[in-house]
């Protein structure tokens, strides 16, 4: 429970029922594996023309002059666009970006990453818009270029941005932009006690730095958008693999000048988001390409180019923790730098979010944050899985450890004294009214067999083996807003109008079971609808592991405008109040007396009732003072833990994952399937960070764009044991979000693990062969 | 697009070659020459597809060798129950080579003719003295696999050959192999290291002649046979094995790549050799291991 007043708009609690708490297939789940879904990727319209788009090889360069007049002429080439076209007096606006405006469609004066685009090229077939790219001719005057936070931010480095980029109008409200200035997007701060004191009167304090690379989300569904500019009656229809169709709508509009109704952006099922699909991605240039060539165009992003679309942040995190002997922390000091690339996308938020985070679960009187978000001459950081936390857990996570061992002091134990409870402020200055962390830390140690003298073993191969644990908090997007409604037909079945996104990760077949038990009809009658800004209401974004709980409580209230309509209408059928109507399979009956029941088609049929409709929104409050960090940062939070044990090889440094272990909070789980589903796809995630990931740049430019070159996670390299946990509560409860909340605990777990087997700590990412046996073998 | 031709035999096959000239690219499994082609670093204006070709899919196990059509796909000379009892080390390799996808459609002859630095089945078969057989309309010959590469994504082949088939001396019944692909990464990446040991030996305990290849660290299989050839005729043991690993870290000259660096390669390359041996020696079973 929040523990808030039920203004009507606040999430709903659930209990188990007919739907509610089974293991429901994916609905779409057959069609996912034969191939029948119907993905962007597999759209067609006629008249459709295809893009490819034509990039920077620098990272940071003028452009002297842009010549496509030879690829216009090539056959079969219909418009190539670049920024002299925005100069036409109708023309769209050339700069967007959800936070501040500073990401142009095509760049003009100068381009900021290597794979920036230069223009783009619409034709009758791939091939040839690929054939095009190469007679376009650009010619560059290369700049000195910032690729680290380091080189951005020494003195008299070269900028980014030459001014400051203009603010978006309408931003959002948990947004303060703060400290810009030279290569520093924006700042985010919290002020708790006095850390100065506190650190300088501490018994022990540990100051290590901690690094995470870039990584890319390696969705299997890339970028793909459709665009369909109508001139004549000035409207935009775009359909997108994008997480947020009202963010995508929102910018569209803005750039072109259309009033929102006039944007339409529909949204199949997607192959993974994971966040890189959030906010306007490859939208505006499309759209742009499509309003130059007046027809339709589609662009799917080939692979190479999705590892420069966007990146997890790259960070650096210096953090200073003191405590005292006895193991109690007494003030902590962190500067978290994001590597946030060209442009701001929704860095402004992450690294907000990242900031605060890196106090995690625990209770610290003294606390100072400093997060920056740092341009550079990378392609632009963004959502991730994580969101920022994984970065800030990686080094706190692996800080409490150093602590422990400086104290002398068993690591779980430095936790448990530490640990927030119910009722305790966060560093924010909110109340955690939930704090389920004993519990979770608990169950993480128990199932690595966690003993206070666990110490490295060699095994018989002579490898190495250690274990760790880790503990930690995320928040939700806060503020928030969900709005579904939803439709009984005369013959019982039933539509749900939503506009969260389905990308493989179960959300309509979620919210189809909450929506049949909130009215009382079998899951198989529910059909969710497609998002589509047109028709289906607003929903903030797919992301922020939200959905299930806020639209899953926008559904539910709907769903139960339609339940008392419907007992109301049966009512007199009934000859019974209709509070003492029942709701159950389809039927609705007196309660106690089966035999005087009706079907919900004869209900509809015998009141002349078309259909039934009724809708529902969960909004949720909240926000940061920018001076001092104080305030709500988040509805509720997300709580989770993780355990790892590993072995060594001492002659190549690698590390085998033997076990992982992640439990998370979860309220009310409506789904166990998919909901262990996205615990294992958290735990491999946070695995494949840990060993394998990272964007190699060379002067900027990324050497390994390719799954040869990049490595992901694979099937062989699931651990022999996989064990994932939800925390329940009995009854009704409330529902907690869970596709992200194991991610960070495991990168910090087997952080962790691997420093208990090797005996010395690796504190950047991710933790390579070489990197471990280099810190082994000390060189 | 480029043409696409079809030949069912060895001689269309071997005609639309030496009529292609050197715009004409084979396409065996495609696993290699199609991400080539995708990734823009290859402009063929013909491919001649192999699919067709039955006659080079076969596993030859007899008396004194052992030889491999070149179509045939790595799944099925994994899945060959006479390949594994005849060179189990060989039929254990290549079902570690990526995934049962990639396996699939992968040839031994693609394999070979790619050349591929990071690979698994060249250097085991450099180890066990492979050689391979090369047809054009002009004639035939035969080189040693180690003849056979030349470099970095470079071979013998002339534009208009075809690899027919692997030939593959049958061991001693008491030689030892073993293959050890360690990586450095996930467990479907391609090799960081790989140490393809054979070990001969007559039914005393003296051994015969030793070859170790190193995959993943050179343009073609390391092989330092100044090196082995010492220990023949010797009582190989731990300091034997030892010395040979140390041998191979000292001359050893490994590229930096993604899955480590030359420095890292080097190190890894004199442990590993040294492992290879020792199993080799000591382990009951020939066999390949992933680690
Ligand atoms: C995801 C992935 C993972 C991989 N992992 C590994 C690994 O772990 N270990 C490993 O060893 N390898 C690995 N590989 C490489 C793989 O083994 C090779 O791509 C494969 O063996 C090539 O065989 P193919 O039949 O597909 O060749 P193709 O792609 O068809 O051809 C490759 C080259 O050889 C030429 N060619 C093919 N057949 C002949 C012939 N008979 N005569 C003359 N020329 C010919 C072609 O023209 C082309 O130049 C991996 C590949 C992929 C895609």
């Amino acid at each position: 429970m929040t523990g808030k007043p039920d203004d009507g708009r606040t999430s709903v609690a659930v209990a188990a029922g007919a739907a509610v708490g089974q293991s429901v297939d994916v609905l779409e789940a057959r069609s996912r594996v034969d191939g029948t879904i119907d993905f962007a990727l597999n759209a067609e319209i006629p008249h459709m023309t295809h893009a490819r788009l034509a990039r920077s090889p620098y990272a940071h360069a003028r452009i002297l002059s842009i010549d496509v007049s030879a690829a216009e002429k090539l056959p079969g080439v219909v418009a190539v666009l670049t920024a002299a076209d925005f100069e036409r007096p109708d023309a769209p606006a050339r700069h967007h970006g959800p936070v501040v405006r500073d990401q142009p469609v095509v760049c003009g004066t100068k381009v900021r990453f290597a794979g920036d685009p230069v223009a783009a090229v619409a034709a009758e077939t791939e091939e040839i818009a690929a054939a095009a790219l190469g007679l376009i001719e650009v010619v560059y005057d290369e700049l000195p270029k910032v690729t680290t936070v380091e080189e951005a931010l020494a003195g008299g480095a070269p900028l980014v941005h030459d001014r400051p980029p203009e603010a978006r109008d309408r931003g959002y409200s948990d947004i303060k932009l703060a400290g810009a200035g030279g290569n520093i997007c924006t700042r985010f701060q919290l002020r708790r006690g006095d850390v100065e004191a506190a650190l300088a009167e501490a018994e022990v304090v540990v100051d290590r730095t901690y690094f995470s690379p870039a990584v890319q989300h390696v969705t299997m569904e890339p970028h793909v958008v459709l665009a369909t500019y109508d001139g004549r009656k000035r409207e935009l229809t775009v359909l997108s693999s994008t997480q947020g169709p009202f963010a995508v709508r929102d910018a569209l509009s803005e750039m072109f000048g259309l009033p929102s109704s006039a944007v339409r952006v529909v949204v199949p099922p997607l192959g993974g988001g994971y966040g890189a699909k959030t906010y306007a991605k490859y939208e505006p240039i499309t759209a742009a390409l499509a309003w130059k060539a007046g027809r339709p165009v589609k662009l799917v992003l080939p692979r190479d180019e999705e590892f420069i679309s966007i990146t997890k942040h790259e960070a650096t995190i210096r953090m200073r923790t003191g405590a005292t002997r006895d193991g109690r922390l007494v003030a902590r000091d962190v500067e978290v730098f994001f590597n946030g690339g060209a442009y701001a996308d929704i860095s402004p938020r992450l690294i907000k979010n990242g900031g605060y985070s890196c106090v995690g679960p625990y209770d610290i009187p003294h606390v100072r944050v400093d997060s920056y978000a740092v341009y550079t001459n990378l392609p632009p950081a963004g959502a991730y899985r994580g969101y920022g936390v994984s970065q800030a857990a990686w080094a706190y996570e692996q800080q409490m450890d150093e602590l422990a061992e400086l104290l002398g002091m068993d690591p779980v134990e430095l936790r448990k004294r530490n640990l927030l409870t119910k009722g305790q402020d966060f560093a924010t200055g909110e109340t955690m009214h939930e704090a389920h962390w004993h519990q979770l830390l608990d169950k993480a140690a128990a199932a690595v067999e966690w003993s206070p003298d666990s110490k490295a073993a060699r095994s018989a191969e002579g490898r190495l083996s250690g274990k760790g644990v880790a503990v930690i908090l995320k928040s939700t997007i806060t503020p928030s807003t969900a709005h579904a409604a939803v439709r009984l037909d005369a013959d019982g079945a039933m539509q749900v109008f939503t506009s969260a996104v389905e990308m493989g990760q179960g959300a309509h077949t979620v919210l189809a079971q909450l929506a049949a038990d909130a009215v009382g009809i079998p899951v198989e009658r529910v059909h969710v609808t497609t998002p589509d800004t047109w028709y289906t209401p607003y929903d903030q974004t797919t992301s922020s592991s939200r959905t299930t709980r806020a639209m899953g409580g926008a559904v539910t209230k709907a769903a139960r405008v339609v339940r008392e309509r419907l007992r109301h209408l049966a009512s007199e059928l009934l000859e019974a109040d209709s509070g003492d109507l029942v709701v159950a399979d389809g039927l609705v009956s007196v309660a106690g007396v089966p035999s005087r029941s009706l079907s919900v088609a004869e209900v509809c049929y015998r009141t002349r009732t078309g259909s039934i409709s009724g809708d529902g929104e969960v909004v949720t409050s909240g926000g940061l003072d920018p001076e001092t960090g104080q305030g709500v940062a988040s509805d509720h939070w997300h709580q989770g833990a993780a355990s790892a044990e590993v072995e060594i090889d001492p002659a190549t440094g690698k590390v085998y994952v033997r076990k992982l272990y992640a439990v998370a909070h979860a309220g009310r789980v409506i789904n166990p399937k998919l909901a262990r589903l996205q615990m294992h796809g958290s735990a491999l995630f946070g695995m494949s960070h840990a060993l394998y990931e990272e964007l190699i740049y060379d002067n900027g430019v990324l050497t390994n764009p390719n799954l040869s070159e990049y490595s992901i996670v694979a099937m062989g390299d699931l651990p022999a044991r996989l064990e994932v946990e939800l925390l329940e509560e009995p009854g009704e409860a409330q529902i907690h979000g869970l596709g992200e909340t194991v991610l960070p605990p495991v990168i910090a777990a087997l952080g962790n693990a691997v420093a208990n087997a090797a005996g010395v700590r690796v504190r950047r990412l991710p933790m390579t062969p070489e990197r471990v046996l280099d810190a082994m073998e000390g060189t | 697009m480029p043409r696409l031709l079809r030949p069912e035999t060895l001689s269309e096959t071997l005609r639309a070659l030496a009529d292609g000239g050197d715009d004409t690219k084979l396409v065996a499994g495609g696993t290699a020459v199609m991400l080539m082609m995708r990734a823009g670093l290859l402009f063929p204006e013909q491919l001649v597809a192999l699919e067709h070709v039955r006659e080079l899919d076969y596993v030859a196990v007899e008396h004194d060798t052992v030889r491999l059509g070149a179509l045939t796909s790595l799944r099925e000379l994994e899945r060959s129950a006479p390949l594994a009892a005849a060179l189990p080390t060989l039929a254990g390799a290549v079902a570690l080579v990526a995934n049962h996808r990639v396996r699939g459609r992968a040839t031994i002859g693609g394999c070979l003719c790619e050349a591929d630095y990071a690979s698994d089945p060249p250097a085991v078969l450099a180890s066990l003295g492979a050689r391979v057989r090369l047809k054009s309309l002009r004639g035939e010959r035969e080189v040693p696999l180690t003849e056979f590469l030349v470099g970095y994504y470079e071979t013998v082949l002339a534009d208009d050959e075809l690899l027919t088939e692997v030939v593959i001396p049958r061991p001693p019944r008491a030689a030892r192999t073993t293959y050890l692909k360690y990586m450095s990464r996930s467990m479907e990446d391609r090799p960081c290291i790989g140490v393809a040991a054979y070990v001969g030996r007559d039914d005393s305990s003296r051994v015969g002649q030793v070859r170790v290849a190193v995959a993943g660290a050179t343009a073609t299989p390391f092989m330092l046979a100044e090196v082995t050839s010492m220990l023949d005729g010797a009582l190989l043991e731990v300091d034997g094995c030892r010395a040979v690993g140390e041998a191979y870290q000292q001359a050893i000259e490994p590229l930096s790549d993604v899955r480590g660096s030359a420095a890292y390669k080097r190190r890894v390359t004199g442990r590993l050799v040294t492992r290879a041996l020792e199993a080799a020696l000591s382990s009951p079973r020939n066999g390949a291991f992933r680690l």
